[in-house]
């Protein structure tokens, strides 16, 4: 078990820099989900971690010690990788075997590990298989078998899942967050798809194009979102952004609504986000006011996702959980509470000190 | 995998490679020394005495052009017969469905198995009887049909990776089968073509038994280098500047086209000969 | 080409259907087969299938140079199986094809498994290695015989010489002793090439994950070597050990140049004791009775490659 400190991590390919100052910390036992689009470097950064790409600047510390020149087995890490990387002529007893076999372990110490991890895998029953002979979902136990064998300080996880067809990745997705509850270790997993960093992460670190754009837990960065970019990543369906002009103390909105509000500095043009399951069809409820023209209805039986736009033309997308009868092509008036309202700047920063405000009594 | 490269393995592998062409380097050296200076052992350099005297004589010295021009000559027919027969065999084999066609491809294909050496008796003696030995047919047939065995399995290996479609849109549209052949399975067969080109090309250069035996006069490169290494001639700079010169145009090709040959071997992977 | 020829254009199409180009019929599968097995067909036929039968069919007949052949059954067998030349011949065959295959695999599967570590810092000597292949027997045996030269003009003896080990030196073509050793390495320099090339793409095929993922489990590069790459790599390198075995087996060219069988045929393999006996003794009934024997070894060896050719053959 053991703490991951990044001091300034940087990362080039020649002249490319990929990774640039990054620095990080990852607490002890917990499960960090790096997120973020294709190309934003969590993987580059994970594979660092794991020794396997050389870090250009910066230290690395492992439990304490500076890793960045060790090999993976003195940094005691282990790896499931997202295309499983079993070894294909051995069974999967000796798959799981093998890094202890390395390790220059005894054969009935092996033999006792090998049955104890795949006893928490429940993959007793594949032992004496090879790898072409599994289904996904069991090459995908054996492949983090072979990472629990060792007992590592540190697992990585690098889209582990993304290989499994949906149904299975939610199973899975459950089944190594009860792994982690169950072992404690230090884990960093990599992936793409927002939904599971949410759903397993302790902590999440929001990357992009080499940099971290924010890092807390799920709830934090779900409600709290430093910038647009977290907002928009974070949260399914993806947040609205509406263009807002300050002129004075109101905010004027498509399709003509008003807000009142006060801050420093603000900027004249700027955005508001608005989540799809914040807003709430019909003229109840106070907050901020719009008209919305439908032009599709998503049913997903529980509830309903909205598509159309607002009277200027931007996209808007609201969840509905009740609103029967709506139809492509009606107007649809809608509310949103101010206190759900997420105010950015044109660059995407968020404008904390903008406080909304109900708008002021008509006056024209 | 490590991520920078143990310098142990480099340097194990660069030491390998270094004695590998220490004796490509030492017959470039001996052509440029006087043949004193062989007998004496120019490899203690101080025996050595640099001259291009060699690399002016050997020309006028052995028949080089006249090898020269036969090796071109005969590796240049025998492989463009085989890139034009082979493919058309293995097209017919693939696609078109004829009495014995399964018992008469399994038969090609084997052909791999049989040495150089059966062919040399029976057809010494048809050669012979038919006044054709010394003419270049009597090297370029063997030469082109022994090369079936791989070349039309290479090529059938590619076909089965076309897309039937192709085959079947053609039939649709009328096109017969010799006519698909021509219009649209040959334009889009050139890297398996051009693999059997290589494979043809290097072996048929590179060949000694046959044309020693049925040629005379016209010898190509291997055979008068043969001739010359055999006899006792104390010229040994200009023999080795011969075998370079022999040596040569396989070597580039085989450099130039590592990939297509690499290719072929892979999937005739029964070899050839 | 029975193509239906489409000269007529855009004008053709303006006629009327009963105008349309009368259209060839195309020929049946097994006449367009004809067409296109035809020349095949004749080479394949004048260069393989008849000189097989008749390699056969001679090795049963007494048949000396220009002579008429008189038919003696299974004599010229009989006769070879107690030829004392021959069968020491045989054995020698064996070791020699054995040893350049041991050899040769070793090194090339061993360098090549090595060059996987360092693919690029490795490619120039990869090449230099390579090269042999594209040099043929004929030029590799007058290398070697450069190398081998008896006084101290050969290089092996110039080099022991320069290392002080001047007594080690002798001629190494010359004597029965050292010949064979002699040709073996010739033939081993030549053949690296192969094995060499085969292995680097089989490992080229492993993904690099699941080296990385060895790399993970703490194997240093030889543990991987052992334990991962060579039995990955296994399927190229089986492919080399046959191709090289029957190389050897059929070696002739590198023979003939380096040590033209001798001295006293202790660098004779069955490949040149054939050329011998037909082509310079002008015994063309028991040169065709080895030739026999050892197409039949080369088709022993072979045996696993017939097989899943034919198995394969659709």
């Amino acid at each position: 078990m053991a703490r991951v400190t990044l001091r300034n991590i940087s990362k080039s390919y020649g002249q490319l820099e990929v990774i640039r100052d990054l620095s990080l910390d990852i607490e002890d036992g917990s499960f960090t989900v790096f997120v973020g689009p294709s190309g934003c470097g969590k993987s580059t950064l994970l594979r660092m971690i794991a020794g396997l790409e050389p870090i250009t600047g910066g230290d690395l510390m492992i439990g304490g010690t500076r890793a960045n020149d060790l090999d993976p087995v003195a940094r005691g890490i282990a790896m499931v990788f997202q295309n499983y990387a079993l070894y294909p002529h051995m069974t999967v007893e000796k798959n799981i075997a093998f890094s202890l076999k390395m390790a220059g372990y005894g054969r009935a110490e092996i033999a006792r590990r090998v049955a104890e991890a795949a006893e928490v895998l429940q993959i007793g029953h594949l032992l004496g298989r090879r790898p072409a002979n599994l289904s996904g979902g069991q090459r995908q136990r054996v492949a983090i078998g072979r990472a629990i064998v060792r007992d590592p300080a540190v697992f990585l996880f690098d889209e582990p899942l993304s290989n499994l067809d949906a149904e299975l990745r939610v199973s899975m997705r459950s089944e190594i967050a009860q792994l982690h509850q169950r072992l404690t270790n230090t884990m960093i997993y990599v992936t793409h798809d927002q939904t599971e960093a949410m759903t397993m992460a302790d902590r999440i670190v929001v990357l992009r194009e080499g940099r971290i754009e924010q890092t807390g837990t799920p709830q934090e960065l779900y409600e709290d979102p430093a910038n647009a970019f977290v907002a928009g990543f974070i949260g399914s369906p993806r947040m609205n952004f509406l263009p807002a002009r300050a002129s004075g103390s109101a905010l004027e909105l498509p399709g003509g609504a008003r807000l009142g509000c006060a801050g420093d500095g603000l900027p004249r043009e700027l955005s508001l986000g608005i989540r799809p399951e914040a807003a709430r069809p019909g003229r109840e409820g106070g907050g901020l006011r719009l008209e919305m023209e439908v032009a599709l209805v998503e049913y997903l039986g529980g509830t309903r996702y909205l598509h159309g736009h607002l009277a200027d033309g931007t996209a808007m997308l609201i969840e509905a959980r009740s609103a029967a009868g709506i139809r492509p092509g009606d107007r649809l008036p809608f509310t949103c509470p101010l206190e759900a309202l997420r105010a950015f700047a044109p660059d995407g920063a968020r404008l904390r000190s903008l406080s909304l405000l109900p708008a002021e009594p008509e006056t024209a | 995998m490590p991520v920078t490269p143990p310098k142990w393995i480099i340097a194990l592998v660069g030491a390998i490679g270094l004695l590998w062409i220490v004796p490509l380097i030492g017959v470039a050296l001996t052509s440029l020394q006087t043949p004193e200076a062989i007998a004496r052992g120019w490899w203690n350099l101080g025996n050595a005495d640099f001259t291009l005297d060699a690399w002016t004589r050997v020309w006028t010295e052995y028949p080089i052009a006249a090898s020269l021009w036969s090796s071109v000559k005969l590796t240049a027919i025998a492989t463009v017969l085989t890139m034009l027969t082979a493919p058309a065999a293995a097209y017919a084999f693939h696609y078109l469905r004829f009495p014995l066609r399964r018992g008469t491809l399994i038969l090609v294909i084997n052909a791999f198995v049989l040495p150089q050496q059966v062919v040399i008796i029976p057809l010494f003696q048809l050669w012979r009887d038919m006044g054709l030995i010394g003419n270049v047919a009597a090297v370029i047939v063997p030469y082109v049909g022994l090369s079936y065995a791989w070349a039309v399995f290479l090529v059938k290996s590619f076909l089965e990776d076309f897309p039937k479609e192709l085959i079947e849109a053609a039939r649709i549209d009328g096109c017969g089968p010799v006519g698909t052949f021509f219009r649209i399975v040959l334009p889009n067969l050139v890297s398996p073509i051009s693999a059997c080109a290589i494979l043809q090309f290097l072996w048929c250069w590179n060949s000694l038994l046959l044309p020693m035996l049925f040629l005379r006069e016209d010898v190509p490169l291997t055979v008068m280098l043969a001739r010359i290494a055999g006899q006792y001639d104390p010229n040994v700079n200009m023999q080795s500047a011969a075998a370079i010169v022999t040596a040569f145009v396989p070597l580039c090709v085989f450099i130039l086209f590592q990939k297509q040959f690499a290719a072929g071997n892979q999937v005739s992977g029964g070899g050839k000969e | 080409m029975s193509c239906a020829n489409s000269s007529g254009g855009l004008g053709a199409m303006a006629r009327t259907a009963a105008a349309e180009p009368a259209r060839r019929r195309p020929l049946p599968d097994w006449g367009a087969a004809m067409v296109l097995l035809a020349p095949m067909a004749l080479f394949f036929g004048v260069s393989v299938l008849y000189p097989l039968a008749d390699t056969v069919r001679l090795s049963f007949h007494e048949l000396r140079g220009l002579g008429g052949a008189s038919w003696v059954g299974l004599g010229n067998y009989a006769a070879l199986a107690q030829d004392p030349v021959f069968l020491a011949t045989l054995w020698r065959t064996l070791a020699f094809t054995l040893s350049v295959t041991a050899i040769s695999v070793g090194i090339g599967w061993t360098v090549g498994l090595l060059c996987a570590f360092a693919p690029r810092q490795t490619a120039p000597f990869r090449l230099m290695i390579f090269a042999t292949f594209g040099i043929s027997e004929a030029v590799s045996g007058f290398i070697w015989i450069g190398i081998f030269r008896p006084d101290s003009s050969g290089l092996l003896n110039g080099l022991l010489g320069l290392a002080g080990l001047g007594e080690l030196a002798q001629p190494w073509l010359g004597s029965p002793g050292t010949a064979m050793a002699a040709l073996i390495a010739a033939a081993s320099w030549s053949a690296v090439g192969l094995p060499l090339l085969l292995t680097f793409a089989a490992v080229q095929t492993i993904p690099k994950s699941v080296l990385e993922a060895a790399y993970i489990d703490g194997a240093k590069p030889l543990a991987t070597m052992w334990h991962i790459m060579m039995p990955l790599s296994l399927p190229g390198v089986r492919v080399a050990v046959f191709i090289n075995l029957v190389t050897a087996l059929r070696a002739f060219d590198i023979i003939f140049v380096l040590t033209g069988g001798g001295p006293a045929r202790s660098t004779e393999t069955v490949g040149f004791f054939m050329y011998r006996v037909s082509m310079t003794e002008f015994n063309l009934g028991y040169g065709a009775a080895t030739t026999v024997v050892l197409l039949l070894a080369v088709m022993a060896v072979s045996l696993p490659a017939v097989i899943q050719r034919t198995k394969g053959a659709r």
